[in-house]
């Protein structure tokens, strides 16, 4: 097995031909986000892009009408710089949390996009700081381990 | 096919500093709860929720013989946790060709 790949967290990082406040809107304006979810009607998109907001939107699978609801809620919102946010079932207590950095490189724009797997529990000291690192520090070891 | 709750279970199970020393500790090999609690300044209560935790995420297995109970780390679930991740990374990854082509009309209605 590949240790390196066993942690819960990935990051994916684009370069777009886009100015950075059209990213953001393109992330956070119901009507854009139509344009580019999967199969998500507009009607089931609400976005309330503020720290404490809340959001919501349901995929819809086209051929068997299966609905999927994805929500969360907003826990850092730095316009055109920074959203941070957590992603899963609505109503699921414990939903990974995606990172999104948006860098203006001039009329491009960096878009650093990290999901990690939990979020933990609010108030718990590994909320953001640590987790991450002290998985590392695991998977380094364990990686070790195996060699 | 591994089911989001386990999936829950696992990362949950994870996100612990005191469990992931657990593991990392059963890492180098199976090992008594005793030994295990040694290192932590918590209770044997709290060492044994831990266990029960990594347990329920299959992590963990106890085995038990004559004289000895020891725990042992299982390696299976992190490769679902894998699994998971790289799913997901493909599925934004597509996602974000759709952002791409989006903002390509976006931006050509600035212009406009």
């Amino acid at each position: 097995m590949n240790m390196s790949t066993s942690v819960p967290e990935f990051t994916i990082t684009r370069t777009l031909n886009a100015r950075r406040d059209l990213v953001w809107r393109a992330w956070t304006e119901a009507k854009e986000l139509a344009a580019w979810l999967p199969s998500t009607p507009l009607e089931s998109i609400s976005f309330d892009a503020r720290e404490g907001g809340h959001y919501h939107y349901t995929i819809v699978n086209n051929e068997t009408g299966e609905e999927y609801p994805t929500g969360g809620v907003f826990l850092d919102v730095e316009p055109f710089e920074r959203l941070v946010f957590t992603w899963g079932h609505p109503n699921e207590p414990n939903s990974p949390v995606v990172t999104l950095t948006l860098t203006e490189q001039g009329n491009r724009t960096e878009m650093i996009f990290h999901l990690r797997g939990v979020a933990g529990h609010p108030g718990d000291q590994y909320f953001y700081d640590g987790w991450s690192n002290a998985f590392d520090t695991l998977t380094t070891h364990l990686l070790d381990q195996k060699q | 096919m591994v089911t989001k709750d386990t999936l829950s279970l696992i990362f949950a199970a994870l996100a612990d500093p005191t469990r992931r020393n657990i593991l990392t500790r059963l890492s180098q090999g199976a090992a008594t709860v005793g030994e295990i609690a040694e290192p932590f300044e918590i209770s044997a209560p709290a060492v044994s929720q831990h266990l029960k935790v990594l347990e329920r995420a299959g992590l963990i297995e106890r085995i038990t013989n004559a004289q000895w109970r020891t725990l042992s780390m299982r390696t299976e679930p992190l490769d679902e946790a894998s699994a998971w991740v790289e799913k997901h990374r493909r599925e934004w990854n597509q996602r974000f060709d759709a952002l791409e082509e989006h903002l390509k009309t976006m931006t050509k209605r600035e212009e406009q």
